[in-house]
């Protein structure tokens, strides 16, 4: 049994037990205080209240719970002004039951870190609503997102992920599995997004590769939201009225999931090329092994907007519940009565004997994975990717200034650009205020500062 | 006539993905822009524009550079009695313009300044080549190369600043004259009309006529024709790997990687080699890999004006591994 004191008036521990503390948060305390005070395998209760911040978990093996009581949650609220709700890279974290809103970033994000879990939050209006990335064994599981002006649930260069039971809504993509290799997407309620369930393989990432994908047992409805992503992001030319869309991933089941409703089509199968994303040459273009089995289509493709419709129009095709470009490989599909194709000359029949993958059930890795210790440069790069781009570029302006020009205004300052994102004050009027990251920690503000200014290049 | 040497062709086909809400159909536009009004100071004095031209058509990795140079030609062009060959020279120029423009930025996270500079450039590039194309119309049934560079005028005019109706519409008439040319001369240009149909049919939904064995046809003779070309080369291994033809694919890449490239404006010859390089990653040749890596990493070292190139998603998300600190996206 351990007992620890620490002399911050915003916390106590609660309860004890062998190797793990319980700390309480009150309403209006400061939940960055009590993580800072944390140590492995201890678990945070937040209490319900509104609490306008943005948390970093840099330690490994913390419970974050938000407690509800009488229908009343932990709120985090970004007050559409903040950046991000709750980032978290250290290994093991759990986040479980807040509801997080109005954050211009991420609402949960976690960055590099392994055997996650994201469980039973409620996110409203971030660019990204839940957002695994770099991460090995996540599960995401029982959450409920709307509003994300990109993906509701963005797992995004991840391996061996579970996303499960969650509902989406009012986004522009409900969930979105991106150069992630070994997942399964089952059980979700995905509805009235511009579209519903992306697999896709995106050029100029780091993570050159998708593959080994299970989407099964999803109801996937009406997604026909007009496309809200702004207008010069990737998101934008993501085409509304889609059930699913497969673009470039290798070795991807499509099985027992409900498509209803889609006005421009029930699923698209489709190379990177054929897309119109900017060629990588690292990163094969062609979707591979396709399995399509055992799914309930209907009513789809009834008045194909954009330009998937001028594609359609120009092929004399309507009403179609599945659309290949046909450059997929050994690829198949079970024929359904009533089911309406088109583009799949070259795919094969299924064959149902076929015995179903290993990961069906689960993708997550018996016994966790490894949790590898980061150095400050890979703390600085990590913190760099989950943060700060969401707002500067390298050479162009986003919502912030170009890293270019903060490279040139603090030269090699350290100090000074870590002050500054602590106590950020306005000093252009052609850009925003930005809100101070000072929760990051001195330590993660310094790894950071060092990469923009010493290793971050064009 | 020696387009070939100034002529490449923007890699963008057809997109199913929302493209701009502008048409390539829109009413003309100016034919210089306030960038190039600016920019272009031997505008007004043929002899200054005619001893310049050539050096800023060798200028790939500067686009306001290589605007000036399309902008002098296809000036000269229009001062010239009668001049087939010059004016077709300079319908060329502005084709390998807009690849240019094209490759020179990403058309996502674009500022908006830079954003409208890009777009007026664009639409007085294509402008200029209607211009042209006009004026050469009644000579292309007899000089294969103008028919052939209306073709390659066609299908780059709608990498941007088009929506898909345009494209849908312009890539039939490009297909048709581009059979033509072929059956007339498949050498004209060093096999461009080869090269040109074989990426109409790598890239085109089947729906839309996309027929990867046509392809490899096309590019198989493109080979034959131009087997020095690195360009044809590597349209042909992707094509191999789109029908999943690996072994050919290989030897394809194997032996561009024992072609030099001499001839190759060296940015072109460095993009050439970052495309060839990532294949070879991808079809697991170490060697063939190293060979592409070296040969860019001279002429990056040599020249270090060159570009580099970007991609969409690295502007948003960074190309670089936060593990390991390299650029994801260099060999």
């Amino acid at each position: 049994m351990k007992f620890r004191a620490f002399a911050i008036a915003v916390a106590s521990v609660c309860t004890l037990s062998a190797n793990a503390a319980e700390l309480i948060v009150r309403s209006g305390e400061s939940i960055q205080a009590a993580i800072n005070s944390a140590q492995a395998g201890d678990t945070i209760l937040v209490e319900p209240g509104r609490y306008v911040q943005s948390v970093y978990i840099d330690k490994t093996d913390i419970t974050l719970r938000g407690l509800q009581e009488n229908g009343q949650y932990a709120h985090l609220d970004g007050e559409g002004r903040l950046n991000d709700g709750i980032i978290a890279s250290g290994h093991g974290v759990v986040i479980d039951g807040f509801k997080v809103t109005g954050y211009k970033g991420n609402g949960i994000m976690t960055q590099g870190a392994n055997n996650f879990t994201i469980s039973n939050n409620y996110v409203n209006s971030a660019f990204y609503g839940i957002f695994p990335q770099f991460g090995k064994n996540g599960l995401v599981k029982g959450n409920t997102v709307t509003g994300a002006e990109d993906a509701a649930i963005y797992v995004g260069m991840s391996d061996n992920i579970d996303v499960v039971e969650n509902e989406t809504f009012g986004n522009v993509m409900g969930i979105e599995f991106e150069n992630t290799r070994t997942a399964v997407m089952a059980n979700n309620n995905v509805h009235d997004n511009s579209a519903g369930i992306v697999l896709s393989l995106i050029t100029g990432l780091p993570v050159k590769t998708a593959s080994d994908l299970v989407v099964r047992n999803n109801v996937v409805r009406n997604n026909n939201l007009e496309n809200f992503a702004p207008e010069s992001s990737i998101a934008a030319s993501v085409p509304s009225g889609v059930g699913i869309i497969v673009l470039g991933p290798d070795n991807v089941t499509l099985s027992e999931n409900v498509v209803e409703s889609h006005n421009t089509l029930g699923a698209m199968f489709t190379d990177i090329y054929s897309f119109g994303l900017a060629r990588d040459a690292q990163v094969d273009p062609f979707p591979e092994n396709i399995r399509v089995i055992d799914n309930t289509w209907s009513n789809n493709g009834y008045d194909p907007q954009g330009e998937m419709g001028a594609l359609f129009a120009a092929a004399g095709m309507s009403d179609l519940d599945m659309f290949a470009v046909g450059k997929e490989v050994d690829s198949c599909y079970v024929e359904q009565d009533d089911v309406s194709t088109a583009g799949m000359n070259n795919w094969m029949a299924c064959d149902p004997q076929t015995p179903r993958v290993s990961y069906y059930d689960t993708a997550r890795i018996p016994g966790g994975a490894e949790q590898q210790e980061y150095t400050m440069e890979q703390k600085g790069r990590l913190t760099y990717l989950a943060v700060c781009t969401g707002c500067h570029t390298y050479n162009a302006v986003l919502h912030g200034p170009s890293v270019l020009s903060i490279k040139a205004l603090y030269d090699e300052d350290v100090d000074a650009l870590v002050d500054y994102i602590s106590n950020p004050v306005r000093k252009r009027e052609d850009f925003g205020e930005m809100p101070s990251q000072a929760y990051l920690g001195e330590e993660t503000l310094k790894a950071i500062a060092n990469y923009i200014l010493f290793d971050l290049t064009e | 006539m020696n387009n070939k040497r100034l002529l490449t062709v923007p890699v963008l086909l057809v997109s199913l993905a929302a493209c701009s809400s502008q048409s390539v159909l829109e009413a003309p536009h100016d034919m210089v822009t306030e960038t190039q009004t600016q920019a272009c100071n031997a505008l007004g004095s043929p002899s200054v524009m005619e001893a310049n031209y050539q050096e800023y058509l060798q200028k790939k990795w500067d686009k306001k550079a290589y605007g000036c140079g399309a902008l002098y030609l296809y000036e000269l062009s229009q001062d010239s009695w009668f001049g087939i060959e010059i004016r077709a020279e300079a319908l060329g120029a502005q084709v390998s313009y807009l690849d240019v423009l094209d490759r020179s930025h990403s058309s996502l996270y674009l500022e908006d300044e830079l954003a409208a500079e890009l777009s007026a450039e664009w639409r007085a590039t294509r402008t200029r080549a209607e211009t042209l194309i006009g004026q050469l119309g009644f000579i292309e049934d007899y000089v294969t190369e103008v028919k052939l560079l209306h073709a390659a005028y066609l299908l780059a005019s709608v990498a941007r600043e088009a929506k898909i109706s345009d494209t849908f519409a312009v890539i039939p008439q490009a297909r048709t004259l581009l059979e033509q040319v072929v059956d007339d001369d498949p050498t004209a240009l060093d096999g461009l009309a080869l090269l040109l149909l074989g990426r109409i049919s790598l890239d085109l939904p089947q729906v839309l006529g996309g027929d990867v064995d046509k392809a490899i046809e096309y590019l198989e003779q493109g080979v034959a024709i131009a087997p020095e070309s690195l360009e044809m080369q590597r349209w042909l291994a992707e094509a191999y790997l789109a029908s999943q033809d690996a072994e050919k694919a290989k030897s394809t890449i194997e032996i561009a990687s024992r072609l030099n490239g001499e001839e190759m404006n060296i940015q072109d010859k460095a993009d050439e080699m970052l495309a060839l390089g990532g294949l070879a990653l991808r079809l697991n040749l170490p060697e063939s890999t190293e060979v592409f890596k070296a040969s860019r990493q001279a002429l990056l070292t040599e020249y270090p004006y060159l570009q580099t190139r970007e991609y969409h998603a690295s502007l948003g998300h960074g190309g670089t591994d936060p593990f390991t600190g390299k650029n994801s996206n260099e060999l």
